[in-house]
């Protein structure tokens, strides 16, 4: 690659080259080359978004559309665990938004998107998670944590800090 | 009854290609591979009444006929795991549970158009049942279910599982195929339909994962025998998630048909509005579609037709159940901030109405409302609805125009900043 | 050949067409915002919006193809069609700033036309309850962006990808806080001027043209581009003797819809420093000094009857200009020829004003408009009046235009011949807008005009003769070269056409030239003609 701005893993480009194969056209891959660049640093750079186009052959600007168009690419570096609480119809009929302004006060975090200032947490309110028969939900990073309440948010928060301090 | 789709739920381990076999697994698309025509194929499907379950319902078989089959481009066939209207979860059990199925569902669906490479859209927070539906895919590959030569039949199909990344707005099959092809979701306008110009501009069906999740027990059936499950209009079973106020929310599958109030209040599924309430109102399809009074829930059974003649829709078959105490202004704000959230914002009266109208429900929920705003609201609504390229603003004109109509008073009081009694 | 009816009236339209072309080619006006067409539709500023009989909903005419027999109402005859287009209005209207008194878009603005057209009802949005959206982004030093102003019709975003060559311009996020810009650095493209151009609204501006003049003031006057041999139709707009910005006008044959940026800023050497201002006259002294016509033109025929007197005519040479219009290299040529026959009057070298390869859109690497003018009349190579300099048979000369005296990398020997020559001449004229280095050797300086201040004709490297026409007046007492050249001829006693009358100066010279024969000022019309071919001249 020529494009010297952002390096990747050889395991990233490897899966990144198997996706690529996947489709007729390897403009497709966009979406999952991106993910593999947010899994492995966390966020989409505009250095990244950059790789991604010379990578498939497209414009850098249509990289940066689809990385601010599809709301789980995150623009910014986000905490070490990125808790997204559904405050849609059904988790909020089962408690779902008092969740998340408990998770905000617990966290001390205002904004979307905010992250606590040792990088630990970030936080933002989702839109639904299809898990509504379990609301109220919660993605804890790839993990789906269902039928939440006050106290089983505060032991999962609670656990990850023990364990992001090590 | 008989499980259709769910039959396996509860087997442990019936997500491995082991147990799925075990339980007659890929025989129904052995055979349709090695031995079943196209035309076979469609008519039985056709015979058997089953329609898409992602929410519009149109006949599967007719959708699959709709495809030049002679065409020298590739087919392709979509299948939407993008499973995102709120109140419905239950694609995502089919991927959990028994992704075999799916891609059972899959194999079928591709044969019935002569397409070899199959994609598989799932919503991009399925983490772990992509993860899931994958290493099923992996199994499937080395068992020579999937690939060249697929299950012995001389048929060769490839499959593909792609994963979105959060936009509601690639459950529309158009979005959809924008999205597979490495752009933003936008919807693209009909005509030409998918099935003319598709994916890569290849004719394309579109099918939702449910849809694709009954066809096996179809096949392995006489066509009429799973239309007997429902009525005469709408044929089979359909899963159904219930969610909100009810003692039993999950995801269960009925026969079409089904008393609505019976979902609700059965113990075998909803188990009654919770904490001893009364039921205040219930959107039996998903958020989009209009939302029924408790008086209304009494006459309305499970099934396309019984929806339509009491002004909702079956949707996507999320059901959402709010108690006497729910705030109707709130639930609807919450619904105009997911729509605006979600617009992809190509078209005017979207990109503007669905936001425009949620900061008018925000100001009267917050108590800075002006009693003209509720029908301002209903002004946006009517001016949004059928002038847009895809459905999406109407989704939230619906859901507007029916909670107005039916709860006006409380968004009356709200806007007029009167004090909750 | 499908037959459709549009608000009752049948129309033959062409396969493949969408609804809005044919209802325009056919006169039937409608709104639209994101439809250009010189662009792919995309349908989403949902203002074109027609009934389609059998159609369930209202259809985006820049989408609807035309079918057999196809019945269409549009909004001149549909209520439902008005009702739309009035909703569509209120909804871009919602979080518009209605900042029209700063906007520089007011006054040609899609927005204030269609709001009077179509909607006319006062504002129920508090100005306080708008989404505040970034003002003032700049996409390039030329270009600046005003995100609240836009409609997101995505116009800018096609020309880009499909015109401008590259896909520099994205729509990006998504619903009511979408945006557009660019993934990273400014724009790139040759012809980023057109996006702000086509934008129907107050988003993109020019910061050349940014609040410089209400465009209710200015007038414009139909012209081609000087700027290279394309000859791309353009619109000078002008108030009073200032122009302040060229626009592409629309050419099929030539340019489409648009032009390239360095044409368009090509205006800026109108009213540039060292124009030639007042005539001058250098008489023994170093520095040329004011002077008037009367003289300028009486001390120049002195000396030209002494010269013809004393070595012939062929002691008095001419050289046209491709800066120049046909029509003065043509006078230029007739009074010579008839004055001082044998002299040659001459042409600069096809390559003298090349630059670069040009491109394959509308640049072209001739940065001179008329350069087939010296063929076209007959006219000698350059070197032949060098070689006359040389061998001291000519001894004045009367040049047209451009400096010699520069380094051009087209043809490098020009400048190295004319600065060991021209000193050798006893008299040089130069007949010029600018004061460059020539005129500033030259003995008697006739102040002249740029294309914009007269009227005339160019012919473009396809052939093309295209008219343009006069904008503003010549600064000061400079004067638009045919006069200069038809006072001048009159005083020398020569009979020259009408140049008061540019349709009866054409007509003539197209008569007496072979290569113009059947053309005529009129039949050039606003898109001009190609010339008779090459062949058929034999």
């Amino acid at each position: 690659m020529s494009n010297a701005e952002e390096k990747f893993s050889d395991q990233t480009l490897a899966k990144m080259k198997e996706a690529i194969a996947e489709y007729p056209d390897k403009a497709s891959a966009v979406l999952p080359v991106l993910q593999l660049i947010q899994k492995e640093k966390g966020w989409v750079s505009p250095a990244s978004q950059r790789f991604t186009a010379e990578l498939l052959s497209i414009s850098p600007a249509r990289v940066k559309e689809v990385v601010t168009f599809y709301t789980m690419f995150h623009q910014q570096p986000v905490g070490k665990y990125h808790i997204q609480v559904c405050t849609n119809i059904s988790c909020s009929l089962r408690g779902g938004e008092e969740i998340f302004a408990h998770c905000q006060k617990k966290l001390g975090l205002k904004g979307h998107k905010d992250v606590t200032p040792d990088g630990l947490f970030s936080l933002e309110h989702v839109e639904c998670l299809a898990a509504c028969e379990r609301a109220p939900a919660m993605l804890l990073g790839e993990n789906y944590k269902m039928e939440l309440t006050i106290e089983k948010v505060d032991e999962i928060i609670d656990r990850c800090k023990k364990e992001g301090s090590h | 009854m008989e499980k259709v789709i769910s039959a396996l739920w509860s087997v442990p381990g019936a997500n491995t290609l082991e147990v799925y076999k075990k339980h007659g697994g890929y025989e129904a698309a052995k055979e349709v591979l090695s031995s079943w025509t196209p035309e076979k194929l469609i008519e039985h499907v056709k015979a058997s009444g089953l329609r898409g379950r992602g929410g519009a319902g149109f006949p599967t078989g007719m959708k699959w006929s709709f495809i030049n089959r002679g065409s020298p481009k590739p087919k392709y066939v979509c299948i939407n795991a993008d499973e995102s209207e709120p109140g419905t979860a239950k694609d995502r059990y089919i991927l959990e549970l028994t992704p075999h199925l799916l891609i059972e569902g899959t194999l079928i669906c591709a044969k019935a158009i002569d397409c070899h490479h199959a994609f598989i859209y799932c919503r991009g927070e399925f983490y772990d049942q992509i993860a899931i539906l994958k290493k099923a895919l992996a199994e499937a590959k080395a068992a020579g279910i999937v690939g060249k030569n697929a299950l012995g039949s001389g048929y060769d199909i490839q499959i593909t599982v792609h994963s979105g990344f959060g936009a509601y707005i690639c459950g529309e099959e158009t979005g959809l195929i924008e999205s597979l092809e490495g752009k933003k979701g936008q919807p693209r306008i009909k005509p030409p339909f998918p099935a003319v110009v598709g994916l890569y501009n290849c004719p394309t069906v579109v099918n939702n994962v449910e849809t694709a999740a009954a066809l096996p027990w179809i096949i392995k059936h006489a066509p009429e025998e799973y239309k007997k499950f429902g009525t005469e209009k709408s044929g089979g079973t359909k899963l159904l998630s219930i969610s909100g106020h009810v003692n039993k929310p999950g995801t269960y599958e009925i026969p079409l048909g089904l008393p609505l109030s019976e979902f609700i209040n059965s113990p075998n599924y909803g188990g009654g509005v919770w904490k001893g309430r009364k039921l205040k109102a219930c959107i039996p399809g998903g958020s989009s579609v209009p939302i029924l009074t408790a008086a209304e829930v009494e006459k309305t059974n499970i099934d396309y037709e019984s929806c339509a003649a009491n002004g909702t829709m079956l949707g996507s078959g999320g059901c959402i159940v709010m108690d006497e105490t729910t705030d109707m202004v709130h639930s609807l704000r919450i619904l105009g901030h997911f729509y605006s959230h979600e617009s992809c914002g190509q078209c005017t009266p979207c990109r503007t109405g669905t936001n425009w109208a949620h900061r008018i429900l925000c100001r009267i929920d917050d108590g800075e409302g002006r009693p003209e705003d509720v029908d301002e609201l209903l002004k946006i609504a009517n001016n949004m609805v059928g002038r847009t390229i895809c459905p999406l603003a109407d989704a939230l004109a619906m859901p507007i125009k029916s909670f107005l109509t039916k709860f006006r008073s409380e968004f009356d009081k709200k806007a007029r900043r009167e004090k909750a009694a | 050949m499908p037959k459709i009816t549009i608000d009752g009236k049948e129309i033959e339209a062409r396969e493949g067409q969408s609804v809005i072309e044919v209802a325009h080619q056919n006169g039937i006006s409608i709104g639209h915002y994101c439809w250009h067409p010189g662009l792919s539709p995309e349908g989403n500023c949902r203002m074109c919006l027609v009934e389609v009989e059998k159609a369930p909903k209202l259809m985006p005419s820049c989408m609807t193809q035309v079918a057999e027999g196809m019945v269409v109402r549009t909004e001149h005859a549909s209520q439902k069609v008005r009702d739309a287009q009035k909703d569509v209005m209120e909804f871009l209207l919602v979080d518009h700033p209605i900042d029209c008194p700063i906007c520089d878009q007011a006054g040609e603005c899609k927005l204030q036309d269609y709001y009077m057209k179509y909607d006319k009802q006062p504002s129920h949005v508090p100005l306080e309850t708008k989404i505040k959206k970034e003002k003032r982004v700049h996409f390039s030093d030329q270009v600046v962006y005003d995100t609240e102003r836009c409609i997101l019709c995505t116009r800018c975003v096609r020309f880009c990808r499909e015109v401008g060559g590259q896909e520099e311009l994205g729509m990006f996020n998504r619903g009511a806080i979408s945006f557009i810009g660019l993934q990273s650095g400014e724009l790139q493209s040759p012809y980023q001027g057109n996006i702000v151009d086509i934008c129907p609204v107050g988003a993109l501006t020019n910061s050349d043209f940014r609040f410089r003049k209400r465009v209710w003031f200015m007038s414009s006057s139909k012209s081609v581009c000087a700027g290279c041999s394309r000859g791309c139709n353009i619109l000078t707009d002008y108030d009073k003797e200032e122009v302040f910005r060229y626009r592409p006008r629309e050419n099929p044959d030539v340019n489409k819809w648009w032009m390239c940026d360095e044409g368009r800023m090509s205006y800026k050497h109108i009213h540039a420093e060292g124009r030639a201002l007042v005539p001058l006259l250098r008489q023994g002294g170093e520095a040329a000094e004011k002077t008037g016509w009367d003289k300028a033109f009486s001390r120049t025929m002195e000396i030209f009857q002494l010269l013809h007197k004393r070595h012939g005519a062929e002691a008095i040479a001419a050289v046209g200009s491709p800066f120049a219009s046909l029509e003065e290299n043509f006078l230029l040529k007739k009074l010579f020829n008839s004055y001082f026959p044998g002299s040659p009057v001459a042409f600069p070298p096809e390559k003298l004003y090349h630059q670069g390869q040009g491109d394959k859109f509308l640049i072209t690497a001739d940065k001179s408009p008329n350069a087939l003018a010296g063929s076209l009349l007959g006219l000698s190579a350059l070197d032949a009046v060098f070689d006359g300099i040389e061998s001291e048979k000519i001894k004045a000369l009367y040049v047209l235009g451009d400096d010699f005296l520069i380094d051009r990398p087209g043809a490098p020997k020009v400048a190295e011949r004319a600065e060991k020559l021209f000193p050798k001449l006893s008299w040089l004229v130069c007949q010029t807008p600018y004061l460059h280095k020539t005129a500033r050797i030259a003995h008697a300086v006739f102040a002249g005009a740029v294309h914009a201040e007269t009227t005339g004709t160019f012919v473009n490297v396809d052939r093309r003769a295209q008219r343009f026409f006069q904008a503003i007046r010549p600064p000061a007492q400079a004067r638009e070269g045919i006069k200069i050249l038809r006072d001048f001829g009159t005083l020398m006693g020569a009979e020259l056409p009408d140049a008061e009358n540019p349709a009866a100066l054409f007509d003539a010279m197209a008569a007496q030239e072979k290569s113009l024969s059947g053309l005529s000022w009129n039949a050039l019309g606003d898109r001009g003609m190609p010339l008779p071919s090459q062949g058929a001249q034999k």
